[in-house]
């Protein structure tokens, strides 16, 4: 590593609730310096909404922290398309895909991306939580140091597992928080307003607001901080069942298999 | 052909949109072995955002099939936050005051910023031939061609030390002297009117992903005679534009806009703060 970036902490800043929260604390309570980075996908409806959510976050510091302001770099940025395929990292995601099968994609591209362009120890922002991510790897975790960032990654002896080819390149300094508790955080510490700004939707709806029915919505309110969703969302979280095909199948897999089967003797396909 | 000389010192600095324009300078550009450096300012509140970014994808990937040696010669883009360029006192007043009396593009004085900021200029610019707005200015009265090897177009010399050499100093333009029907017979005659026809205009594209018909991008790519790549949709869209945008139905009928806008006030007095 370079020695001026020796002092700088690169974290994968999405605009959304964890990433933004790890950022506040980097700037705001640790003053120490960061990269963000973050990756372009243009199939993924809501790039737009993560640049503002990121460009309004970013007007607030400089309007409420300016001395803070100037400890955050210029956001990298990478395309999705330019991340070279790699089939160890590959294989390996598929094998734990088949014991996590709710394992994110983001987790095999953002690995690639890590190895192609050689970004070690980049801060991922994944909380304490029930899902797959979280799952995958939280027996495996350990802290250390190294100049002077405190490093909460899986554990070197372990380099050989699919897990490691995955997330090896990562920190995870949130493995012990959970969204509420960021919220105790940050209420405490005075950027629970900067936190209002962040973004979360995957699919937002043409009016501009949280879909209410892809995974990150639900996960809002999972997580009882549904008071984030305006109404209409929380409207259409509670009849997800039939505007999502995935939700439907996921909870009723016999109805849909046999209304399928349905479709298919009336339906012949071409 | 692509041959095989040492393209570092011939790199192009290109500010690539994913545009019609743009990627035609794009193409030429590294089909004559020239390496090309392109940049794209992110400005989260343009809605065509995702559109530009997955044109250019489709672009990259076309060009690769089509010419895999001259993809080679296509660096990965530098994404740059519009928010994030440096304020430049300079270039902003220069921007004010043309703005007074010309009607220029406020993308222009971003990206003379960014260029200024950056210190790498002049960046070449994927402007056309235009019979109204900066680029008619731009063809009309403010540049000159300078001679290299290819020919190239900058800021006349003669304008230095003014608000207009100020702003634009920054920029070439290499294909002022051509419209998007010329460029169009370019490719076709050299055989990459196949990868343009996945460039993007429209920038305000309707919620199904199709381009609106009513921006100015899109009635331009019509006026110009590329009306054929315009859905069905778009076009109906187009005719009737005067009832689904204000602000063409201002510029088309003013005297009944101000009519109308009238009665409304009469009716609905504002309220005062």
């Amino acid at each position: 590593m370079p020695q001026h970036m020796s002092n700088i902490t690169r974290l994968f800043w999405t605009g959304g609730w964890d990433s933004t929260y790890r950022l506040l604390v980097l700037l705001l309570i640790e003053k120490k310096k960061v990269q963000p980075i973050y990756v372009i996908d243009p199939n993924r409806n809501s790039v737009a909404y993560e640049l503002k959510a990121m460009q309004k976050i970013k007007k607030l510091l400089k309007e409420n922290y300016p001395v803070e302001r100037e400890l955050l770099l210029t956001t990298q940025f990478y395309e999705l398309n330019d991340i070279e395929p790699n089939d160890n990292i590959s294989s390996a995601f598929n094998r734990l895909l088949e014991r996590y099968p709710t394992l994110g994609s983001q987790n095999e591209w953002l690995a690639r991306m890590a190895t192609q362009y050689k970004i070690h120890n980049m801060e991922m922002g994944l909380q304490k939580s029930t899902g797959a991510n979280f799952l995958a790897i939280k027996n495996l975790i350990k802290k250390s140091n190294s100049n002077g960032q405190t490093l909460v990654k899986i554990a070197d002896d372990l380099k050989s597992t699919d897990e490691y080819y995955v997330f090896g390149n990562f920190s995870f300094p949130l493995f012990n928080i959970t969204k509420s508790g960021m919220l105790k955080n940050a209420t405490t510490w005075g950027f629970n307003n900067l936190m209002d700004n962040t973004w979360f939707c995957h699919q937002p709806l043409s009016s501009g607001k949280p879909c209410g029915v892809c995974v990150p919505c639900g996960g809002i309110v999972r997580d009882k901080m549904s008071f984030r969703m305006p109404w209409i969302s929380r409207i259409r979280y509670h009849f997800r069942l039939f505007l999502s095909k995935d939700q439907f199948k996921k909870a009723y897999p016999g109805i849909y298999e046999y209304m399928r089967k349905t479709k298919n003797r009336f339906v012949t396909k071409k | 052909m692509i041959s095989t000389t040492d393209t570092e010192n011939q790199r192009v600095n290109l500010l690539w949109t994913g545009g019609w324009d743009s990627t035609f300078r794009l193409l030429k550009l590294v089909l004559n072995n020239r390496e090309v450096q392109p940049f794209y300012i992110i400005d989260p509140n343009r809605e065509s955002l995702g559109h530009e970014v997955r044109a250019m994808q489709h672009i990259r990937s076309e060009i690769s099939k089509s010419y895999p040696k001259a993809s080679k010669l296509l660096l990965s883009t530098l994404f740059i936050e519009l928010h994030d360029i440096k304020e430049n006192i300079l270039v902003t007043a220069a921007y004010l005051n043309i703005r007074k009396s010309v009607p220029v593009g406020i993308q222009y004085e971003w990206l003379a910023r960014f260029a200024e900021e950056r210190g790498d200029h002049p960046m070449e610019i994927g402007i056309e031939m235009g019979s109204h707005g900066t680029s008619k200015y731009l063809s009309k009265y403010w540049i000159y061609k300078y001679f290299d090897e290819e020919g190239f177009y900058m800021i006349d010399e003669k304008y230095k030390g003014t608000d207009v050499y100020n702003l634009f100093k920054y920029f070439k333009f290499s294909i002022i002297d051509l419209k998007k029907r010329d460029m169009k017979a370019i490719a076709e005659k050299e055989r990459f009117i196949h990868i343009m026809g996945h460039t993007w205009f429209c920038h305000s594209p309707i919620s199904n992903g199709k381009p609106c018909g009513v921006c100015k991008p899109c009635i331009i790519a019509i006026h110009e005679g590329m009306a054929y790549r315009m859905p069905l949709q778009s076009m109906i869209r187009y005719h009737l534009r005067w009832l689904l945008s204000l602000e063409q139905f201002k510029r088309t009928f003013p005297g009944l806009y101000h009519f109308l806008k009238k009665i409304k006030d009469l009716l609905i007095p504002k309220k005062e703060k």
